[in-house]
């Protein structure tokens, strides 16, 4: 059911965009259209198609389609192959979604739900060890970067107030001015490096070769990973034409085309082979972006088609190899053209021709345009002298490894053996990459095509209408003579292409790209542990010891600050029968602690009690020194009860060591200094009009008493009282329960 | 010659006819006695009891018809009517009710008296309603104590288990420690403005001694801030609430982490925003700092756990660091960023530990490896799990994604860069134990395909907890509107 509802919607989708929005799109208007979702916040269901995103979205559900009728025979017979559309057609409809939203945060909504079914789809094979880890990497990755997106976008929104595309567009000049432009720049730039795989965070993109194989084509080459691409063309407007976007984009740009590029040649791993292929050419992608210019923004969308159609059909052509072979180790493969795969060879054939930028393929107008952009007018002359070098090398080792593909793979005489013997695939499977192979084909045979489809797209991100003209043949110009040389460099380079890859064979593991991603992970483990076995499961005593000394932390942190502040020496004189007391307080709180038994804490304790009812007693107040003293007796006599049914042993203890016991010194000593503070700023505090007064001028007229404790306990606060009575009889009944209850308990 | 305000000057019958703003209360307590009265006559059979539960939750959402749209303060100042309280007395009923349905079926196989836990319950609820919606710190005070107790004694229902003693002890001795200290806090603010009511003291602070600086004052939020540190979950006052939950019965840890946690924050709201608003910079920058520590602590923990159940507890703890993000910006955007992640919470963290519950009372633990195979032996709950998880890392278009989206807005446009810049950081470390789970579901054989059972009552449960989390994501638009009328101003 899902492959049909896949198919229908992909096959839907494409001729909705097609007839139905392609004939505004292409007379240059864009189709909006908004329902409100938490308007307030500035979030709404948009959908904002303009050249861009008609272009990105026909791609989505026309190669859709093709790797929904791949997959349909390359699935076949699988295990949960169900489940496999369903997670498709999640991607599928996420990925139209991101490219037609009109408004970023929907766009971020659907950002993360291609990460999303992109995890469910690597992990496809969980048995494997290896996808479930390639699963892992890139969820983490992408989802780290998405986040830096969402805080792009936030900026966006507390920047001009709108996170609508089409609100944006219209002020493009808000965000370049604005102070947060860096933070931004950066931000988008990280979710968008990370998603297309942008050198160092591509790290997760071989990882992702576990996924079934027309997932490969369609998320890992020809679509998801492209969406940092389109994030890019989108903001470019917004925020490109200046030095740090040149710097940034550009320059990551520059260094992926070359990593990308080169670590494909040392892969002999076919598919991993193909993934490096493609990083390096989300490389140029990313690369003309930065440049930014009329005619890298041209040469960008030429070669996204470019490539979104024949690396898809590569990736297909792959899956047929192994399935054909039962193996995708290029050691051993080879020849397979005369060895019964003439028609796959075929279809090889023309598509690594447009992957080398041959005529009379849409690769050959590609690259003309990416040389005419690298020698165009750029932002600096230097900036000029890297992306031709860096474009020059990339078209050159991209040159060797579709040499590779097509004629090692293919043509080349051979005398390794596949451990099968090599069968063409059934005719679903064969046929979606001979459509893209025609693409290539037919785009380059009538570029006027190719023109009519990409310029609406290209108006969309250079923000004015393109005058540009797309022609396989330019003419004898510079161009066409730095790409023959290009060409050249490409042949010497697969000649000794052995001696090329060798560094790359004997990296040092630390210095390989998946490197950072393993020291980081594993230092976050680390630390992990650490942390846990430094906060787990200590005694209550612990757990007490650190909640108070936060509580007085907090505390003397704010005395700490506010130290000049203090009422010093503004205290009044103390008798010498405070001083008495004080000192009997201190001894039974310091007996408490170091008594090693239960029932002399006990006591000691009480002593402080009573000693603190004798203050009470000093400074005349009856009531609470009569308060205090019953307590605190209840509170001795209740405590001698419980001893008297708790075993021996719980009675006695060691005590703990003495670094322990220093610590626990320096606790208290904090915790306690803390308090005194605390009473003494208090007592400084001015006083409001006091309760007292009231009492005292209305107990005789108003309740007729004379004595004003009295006439509080039992008519002013008379409710009260019987409340307390209440409590203290149902405690009373609470511990003779429980006391009859021990008592059973320890004779049974 | 102050007046105070004496019980006899107040008309009685205005205080009567102002009990039907007490109704939802009221009809909760009620309902909670009359349960506890009728269990002992059940002799064992009290499964049914869950219904009286459920419908005592349900007539107290009607009870609440009179107080919508009320706004002031009524009886004798201790119940405020506004849109904080509007929005909170709800959320806690739905909060109560979620994990009412989820119940019965893990009670009856752990053999926990039914009509106790529901009494408790419902009183526990009444607590934290009164909680959120008083300006009286004795009422305050009170509401967290009805509700604190009866979260003790709920701790420990598990009468034969000793983990679940242990639970129970712990939250009592370090519960009362908190208290102890909030009440010391309150006392002090008491005794430096002469009010028991926040509006009032908010005004004794801004108006005439106000100028002059109050170390006490300072101490006393300090206070205030260590004592709801407790009831939050906030590092480095958390220390209980792993083993308190690891050991509680899993609806009560369930009810916990979203009943008192939820209350302590909207009574935070309340103190620090309504009574101590024109200190603000004072406690704002420790509610950041602590938001920091919180979810840092709790997500890198969680990252351990081999148990299921500790691991949603450190989960909470993280989640709570999330939320004091508001109070840490207390702008508000921030507060009601706070009060929809609230909600969100409430409906998202029921729906994970629901598969919790699903799984004890069908007689597995809660280790990770029980979870091995769970997209197989109950597809249903596996992916309802996988959806909450989704939700509490945030990932669209979840409640929590939103939750997560308007607290990130609010502390980047509070200039409080790096909190939001933490929010994310600690966003991808929750990915690690949450994902952790849904492998063991999806990837990993079960152990045995017997398969699992719940019963309808728990189904509902889960389902609205689940629909929650979707719908509140989904349609964010009037519960955002909802919690931008019950925002409090600083003033």
């Amino acid at each position: 059911m899902a492959f049909a509802l896949g198919m229908g919607l992909s096959i839907l989708a494409f001729l909705a965009l097609l007839a139905g929005a392609g004939p505004q799109v292409l007379a240059g208007r864009v189709v909006a259209w908004s329902v409100p979702w938490m308007p307030s916040a500035g979030v709404n269901l948009s959908l904002y198609i303009d050249g861009l995103a008609w272009f990105f979205g026909l791609l989505v559900s026309g190669i859709g389609a093709l790797v929904f009728t791949y997959a349909s025979a390359y699935m076949h017979g699988a295990e949960r192959v169900n489940r496999f559309f369903w997670y498709l057609l999640l991607f599928m409809v996420s990925m139209l979604g991101l490219v037609l939203s009109g408004n970023l945060i929907l766009l971020f909504v659907f950002w993360e739900l291609t990460t999303v079914s992109s995890y469910l789809l690597i992990g496809f094979n969980y048995e494997r060890p290896e996808a479930r880890a390639g699963a892992q990497r890139s969820l983490v990755v992408t989802v780290v970067g998405g986040l830096g997106l969402l805080a792009a976008f936030v900026l966006v929104l507390l920047a001009t107030g709108s996170l609508e595309v089409a609100d944006l567009l219209a002020d493009p000049a808000a965000l370049r001015g604005h102070p947060s432009y860096g933070a931004i720049l950066a931000l988008l730039a990280f979710g968008a490096f990370t998603k297309s795989a942008q050198f160092p965070f591509h790290v997760w993109l071989p990882g992702a070769m576990e996924a079934p194989t027309p997932v490969s084509a369609y998320l890992h080459s020809a679509t998801m990973v492209k969406a940092g691409v389109f994030l890019l063309a989108r903001f470019l407007p917004l925020l490109g034409g200046t030095l740090p976007w040149l710097l940034v984009v550009g320059l990551t740009g520059v260094a992926t085309m070359l990593a990308g590029a080169y670590l494909a040649l040392s892969q002999r791993n076919l598919k991993a082979f193909l993934a490096y292929t493609t990083i390096g050419q989300l490389g140029v992608l990313t690369g003309l972006l930065g440049l930014g210019t009329l005619p890298a923004v041209v040469a960008a969308m030429a070669q996204t088609l470019n490539h979104a159609l024949y690396k898809g059909a590569l990736f297909m052509i792959a899956g047929n190899v192994e399935h054909g072979t039962g193996t995708r180790d290029l050691g051993r493969l080879g020849g397979l053209a005369r060895r019964g795969m003439p028609r796959t060879a075929a279809t090889a054939l023309v598509v690594a021709l447009s992957m080398a930028g041959l005529p009379p393929l849409l690769g050959f107008v590609s690259k003309e345009l990416i040389l005419e952009a690298a020698f165009g007018p750029g932002a600096h002359g230097w900036a000029s002298a890297v992306f031709v070098l860096g474009l020059g090398l990339n078209g050159a080792l991209n040159l060797a490894a579709a040499v590779v593909l097509a004629w090692d793979l293919f043509f080349r005489r051979s005398r390794v053996t596949p451990p099968h013997q090599p069968h063409e695939p059934g005719r679903a499977m064969a046929a979606p990459p001979a459509v893209l192979a025609a693409g290539v084909l037919g785009f380059g045979l009538a570029p006027a095509l190719a023109e009519r489809v990409l310029q609406p797209a290209v108006a969309a991100v250079a923000a004015r209408p393109a005058g540009f003209h797309l022609e396989l043949w330019h003419g004898f110009t510079a161009e066409l003579a730095v790409g023959l040389l290009v060409i050249a460099s490409g042949l010497v380079a697969y000649r000794y292409l052995a001696l090329l890859v060798a560094p790359a064979r004997v990296w040092p593991p630390a210095l390989q790209p998946i490197g950072w991603y393993e020291a980081l992970v594993g230092a976050v483990e680390r630390g992990t542990r650490r942390l846990n076995d430094l906060v787990q499961h200590r005694p209550l005593r612990h757990h007490l010891t650190v909640v108070l000394l936060a509580a007085a932390g907090f505390l003397w942190v704010t005395l700490f600050l506010h130290w000049r502040v203090l009422p010093w020496g503004q205290w009044s004189p103390v008798g010498p029968e405070f001083v008495v007391v004080a000192a009997v307080v201190v001894a039974g709180a310091l007996a408490t602690t170091l008594l090693r038994t239960g029932l002399g804490a006990i006591l000691s304790l009480g002593v402080v009690g009573y000693m603190v009812s004798l203050m009470y007693v000093i400074l005349q107040a009856p009531d609470l020194a009569l308060t205090q003293l019953l307590i605190e007796t209840l509170t001795v006599v209740l405590f001698v009860a419980v001893f008297a049914f708790l075993p021996r042993a719980a009675l006695r203890w060691a005590g703990s060591g003495y670094g322990s016991r220093g610590a626990d010194l320096a606790a208290a000593g904090l915790v306690g200094a803390g308090a005194a503070a605390l009473a003494l700023l208090a007592v400084t505090e001015p006083v409001f009009p006091r309760i007292s007064d009231y009492f005292v001028a209305n107990s005789l007229e108003l309740a007729g008493g004379k004595n004003v404790v009295n006439v509080i306990l039992v008519d002013f606060r008379g409710l009260d009282t019987m409340g307390e009575i209440t409590v203290l009889a149902i405690a009373a009944a609470g511990v003779f329960a429980l006391l009859r209850l021990g008592k059973r308990g320890s004779q049974g | 010659m102050p007046t105070l305000p004496i019980v006899g000057e107040v008309d009685t019958a205005v205080l009567v006819a102002q009990l039907i703003f007490l109704l939802p209360e009221l009809i909760l307590a009620v309902t909670g006695t009359v349960i506890v009265a009728i269990s002992p006559l059940l002799r064992g059979r009290e499964r049914p009891l869950v219904f009286v539960a459920a419908t005592g939750v349900l007539a107290a959402f009607a009870g609440l018809g009179p107080s919508v749209g009320g706004a002031g303060e009524v009886l004798a100042r201790m119940l405020v009517l506004d849109g904080t309280s509007t929005f909170f007395r709800p959320v806690f009923m739905l909060g109560a009710l979620i994990v009412i349905g989820l119940s019965p079926d893990y009670l009856a196989r752990r053999q926990v008296p039914a009509g106790e836990f529901y009494a408790l319950v419902l009183f526990a609820t009444v607590g934290i309603m009164l909680m959120a919606s008083t300006h009286e710190l004795l009422m305050l005070y009170l509401g967290l104590e009805l509700a604190s107790i009866s979260g003790y004694v709920l701790a420990g229902m598990l009468r034969s288990d000793a983990r679940s003693q242990e639970a129970s002890i712990k939250l009592f001795l370090i519960g009362a420690m908190g208290s102890a200290v909030l009440l010391f806090g309150l006392s002090l603010v008491y005794g430096i403005t002469g009010s028991t009511n926040l509006v009032e003291i908010g005004h004794a602070l801004t108006g005439g001694a106000a100028a002059t600086f109050r170390p006490a004052l300072l101490a006393a939020t300090m206070f205030l801030v260590a004592g709801f540190g407790f009831k939050m979950a906030a590092v480095p006052f958390h220390m209980y609430v792993p083993d308190a939950y690891e050991g509680a019965p899993t609806p009560v840890a369930a009810f916990l982490s979203v009943g008192l946690e939820g209350a302590a924050f909207a009574a935070a709201i309340r103190v620090f925003v309504t009574g101590l608003g024109i200190i603000q910079p004072n406690w704002a920058a420790v509610f950041a700092v602590l938001a920091l520590a919180t979810m840092t602590l709790g997500n890198v923990t969680a990252l351990l756990q081999q148990n299921v159940k500790r691991m949603m507890a450190y989960s909470s703890i993280a989640q709570a660091g999330y939320i004091l993000v508001g109070l840490a910006v207390a702008t508000d955007r921030g507060i009601s960023a706070m009060l929809y992640y609230v909600l969100a919470y409430t409906v998202m963290n029921l729906g994970a530990w629901a598969a919790l519950i699903y799984l004890s009372h069908n007689g597995q633990s809660e280790e990770l490896a029980d979870f091995a195979g769970l997209g197989r032996r109950a597809p249903l709950v596996a992916w309802a799990l996988t959806f909450c998880f989704l939700s509490l890392i945030g990932i669209p278009p979840t409640a929590g994604f939103f939750g997560k989206f308007l607290l990130f807005s609010a502390a980047v446009d509070a200039g409080l860069f790096w909190l939001a810049v933490a929010m994310a950081v600690n966003s991808v470390i929750s990915l690690g134990y949450y994902w952790n789970v849904v492998r063991a579901m999806f990837m990993e054989e079960p152990a045995t395909e017997e398969p699992l059972k719940a019963s309808p009552v728990f189904g509902l449960g889960f389902t609205l907890a689940v629909l929650g989390t979707l719908l509140i994501g989904l349609g964010a638009a009037p519960f955002f509107r909802l919690v931008s009328a019950a925002v409090v101003t600083l003033p």
